[in-house]
Formats: C-alpha cells, structure tokens, sequence
C-alpha cells in the first residue's frame, strides 16, 4: 500500500525551467507572469476541471508562479541560470543562494491546503524548502490555537475500491518529516496497522485520535487524519457512493435483448438486457454500488460493439444486412 | 511483530462543532465564520439562536472548506466568487 505524505514525492530529481513551464520569456514583467499563471490555472485547476491528468500540471504551475511571483526567489532560482535545460538531472550547488537575504513570508505551514502547494517537487524542496524556510523561521507568531493544531498531522492514503467494498484492515507506512539535531529535514518511517471502514468514499477523512507523532519532545500527540483515495480500478469509475463500468454488447444482444452475466461488487451477476438497447444507455442496479449510510448504485453503460468483417462469411451477413434492413443512423441529420 | 489495529471515525459521517472542523481544515475558526456569513457554509444548528462555538457542521463540509480555500490561494477568488462557484458548478447542497 502507498502513502503519499502531502509533502514529499520521491521523483528522481530533474532542472525544472519555471519560465518553460508558464510559457514565458526569462525577462518577462510580473504582469505578465501573473497572466500567463492565471490563465493556466484556470485551465488546470482540479476543482473545476475534472480530467484526470490536469492535477499534476495544475502543481507544476503552481510551483513555478510561487518561484517567479517572488522577486527574491526568482532571483535566487535565475542566479542557476540558464545554463540547465529541463529534465536535466539536478543537484543545487551548496551555496546557490549565497549573498541573498530572505524575509519571513510566504511560508506558511497551513500551505498543504492549497492545490499549488502541497506537494511541490523535491526539486522545488531542495532549492526553497528547508534553505528558506531555515531562513524565514522565527519570525511567525504563535498564539494557542495555533500551537494546538499543529500537532495535528494529515496524510493522503491510497486504498483500493475492494477495501471500501468489504472493509479491510490495512498496514500504511507513513513518512513523517523531523528535524535532527542539526536541524536538517530528515524523513522517518513509520507503519501503522488500520480498518478501513466498509463504505469509506474518496474524499473523506478517518480519524485517529492521538496518533499523530509529535515533533516535539513533551507535547501531547495530536491526531492523525487520513484521507482516502481511491487507486484507479481496472473497469469500475467511482462517483461519491455511485459506480459505473462499461459493458460491451454484440449487436444481437442489444437488439434481441439477453440475459448475460456481468461483474458487480458483491460477485457475477445476470444481468437482463432490454430489447432494442441503445449504446451508451445506462442500466441502474440499485443499491449495488459502495455501501454506506447512504448506498450507492452501480450504472452499467451500455455499448454495442461491431464485429470486424475479416472474413468472407462476415461480409456477407454485413451486406445481407444492407440490403434487408432499411436502417438510416443518419435520420437527424437530415441526410 | 504483531500490531493494534487502529479504529478510527469517518469525519464526513458524524457532525463537527466549529472548533473540530477548524482543526481538521487547519483555519482559524473566523475563517470559517466568514464563509458561514457569505453562505458558503450552512450549520445544521439555528446560526441565530446560538454562539458559533454552538455551531453544528455536517461533515461534508470539510470539501466545500477545502474547495473554497484552494480557490482562493490558487486563483485568488473572493469569497462571494467562491460561493458563486460552488453553488453553480461543483457541490449542490
């Protein structure tokens, strides 16, 4: 099983060229690196657009508007220069940000919220993450509620559907980042053994009260929240509590109708097709999708598939059909 | 080596006071208060009679918590902007 900790990823680390990235020239205006940012984030926000692959795009730009919106670490990432090329393996000289001076904002420990934040690359870590951080610590004021909820902890965690379905008692391991002694970010391991509750959605959080470790020597563990996601299943899609899967029909079946067998959660089923179903119609099985205070549905989505005329005999049952049935697909179109 | 299985709750399930979602969220509570204010929040306990510190939340909105703040930090939409989308396009009540 996997965890991501929102913060860290373990990708081999490559140059990234923020300029590349937003699509703009290396002496650009903040004007347009704002514009250019926002337009792309609109474009890829995972709130409002739901493709699945805009996220990791979504994080990249987050990442390079964070570097060049900040005159101070646009500086900084510009003093590398321009000699890298993106996807170059990459190891930040030791003093790459000597003779600059850093203030204290922008960093904020409440960043794992953010779509952009929370989980740049370990490239964006290795050149702004404990160097500025370092930097910038000791100013930010504390006050109770602050402290309190710090030792909170949250972690993503990545189940698969089947563990929804039936519950499951699961062994994660999570990497929990803490400073040595010298001060420097080090990432522990650690394995917990938890229940996933049956009917747990994507989305929702478990919590574990006192679980979280604290960083800090004498203070009372907060607790540990888990998100749940699920990894991509072979064929079921997932909707809050809803499932679908596609199920391909010959063409007599649709247009016959039949009884078949198919896959639902709780084992193969027979499923009645309708005469004369259409392809892309959906069949509703209530009750059938994740269970839960409120029971999800499972939606077969119907579509006919043709069979390939590869041979003599094939053709010809393709063209006795031409010449017996007076079919027009194109009626609505009026051709 | 054998291990405790740990049992924990499903927060999405049981409902949450203002404090306990101004944790799981990690905002301070008048962050909360406001997105109550623009409607982006709706307790489940009577907001006129009580206190805030009264205040019951379905667990479901921690999503619309976690929405609206990635709007804002990631398109710096405004709160009346953010309820605006929400309630359009992404999570009908």
């Amino acid at each position: 099983m996997t965890l991501l900790l929102v913060n860290y990823q373990t990708a081999t680390m490559e140059f990234k060229d923020y300029y590349q990235v937003l699509g703009v020239e290396r002496d650009a205006d903040q004007l347009h690196i704002k514009r250019a940012y926002r337009k792309l984030a609109r474009q890829y926000h995972p709130d409002i657009n739901k493709a699945v692959d805009t996220e990791a795009r979504f994080k990249e730009v987050g990442e390079a508007y964070d570097v060049l919106k900040d005159p101070e670490k646009r500086a900084a990432y510009d003093q590398l220069g321009a000699n890298w090329q993106s996807g170059q393996q990459f190891n930040p000289p030791p003093d790459w940000d000597a003779g600059f001076e850093f203030t204290a904002r922008g960093f904020d420990d409440g960043d794992f919220n953010s779509g952009n934040a929370g989980a740049h690359s370990e490239f964006f870590e290795s050149l702004f993450g404990q160097t500025f951080r370092n930097k910038a610590s000791g100013q930010r004021s504390s006050n109770d509620f602050r402290s309190s909820r710090r030792n909170d902890h949250h972690a993503k965690i990545m189940i698969d559907l089947e563990d929804s379905l039936k519950g499951a008692s699961k062994t994660i391991h999570l990497r929990v980042p803490k400073l040595n002694p010298a001060g420097r970010l080090q990432k522990t391991e650690r394995a917990l053994n938890i229940k996933i509750p049956k009917g747990i959605r994507a989305g929702q959080h478990i919590r574990l009260s006192g679980q979280a470790e604290s960083g800090i020597a004498g203070e009372p563990p907060g607790d540990l929240y888990l998100e749940i996601e699920f990894i991509p299943h072979a064929f079921y899609r997932v909707k809050g509590g809803d499932l679908y899967y596609d199920l391909p029909l010959t063409p007599w079946e649709a247009a016959l109708g039949a009884k078949i067998n198919v896959p639902s959660p709780k084992g193969e089923i027979k499923l009645n097709i309708p005469a004369e179903s259409k392809s892309g119609g959906q069949l509703r099985l209530k009750g059938q999708g994740i269970p839960g205070k409120s029971i999800g549905d499972l939606y077969v989505v119907l579509q006919i598939a043709l069979p390939a005329a590869n041979s003599e005999k094939a053709k010809s049952l393709y063209r006795e059909m031409e010449k017996y049935l007076d079919f027009n697909p194109r009626q609505h179109l009026h051709v | 080596m054998t291990q405790k299985i740990l049992v924990g709750t499903i927060i999405e399930e049981t409902s949450i006071t203002l404090a306990e979602l101004s944790r799981v969220c990690c905002v301070e509570t008048n962050y909360l208060i406001d997105l109550v204010a623009e409607g982006i929040l709706d307790p489940i306990s009577d907001i006129q009679q009580d206190e805030p510190e009264q205040w019951l939340f379905a667990g479901s909105c921690i999503k619309r918590v976690h929405i609206s703040l990635r709007l804002q930090q990631d398109l710096e939409v405004n709160l009346a902007g953010i309820s605006l989308i929400i309630d359009k396009y992404l999570l009908p009540y």
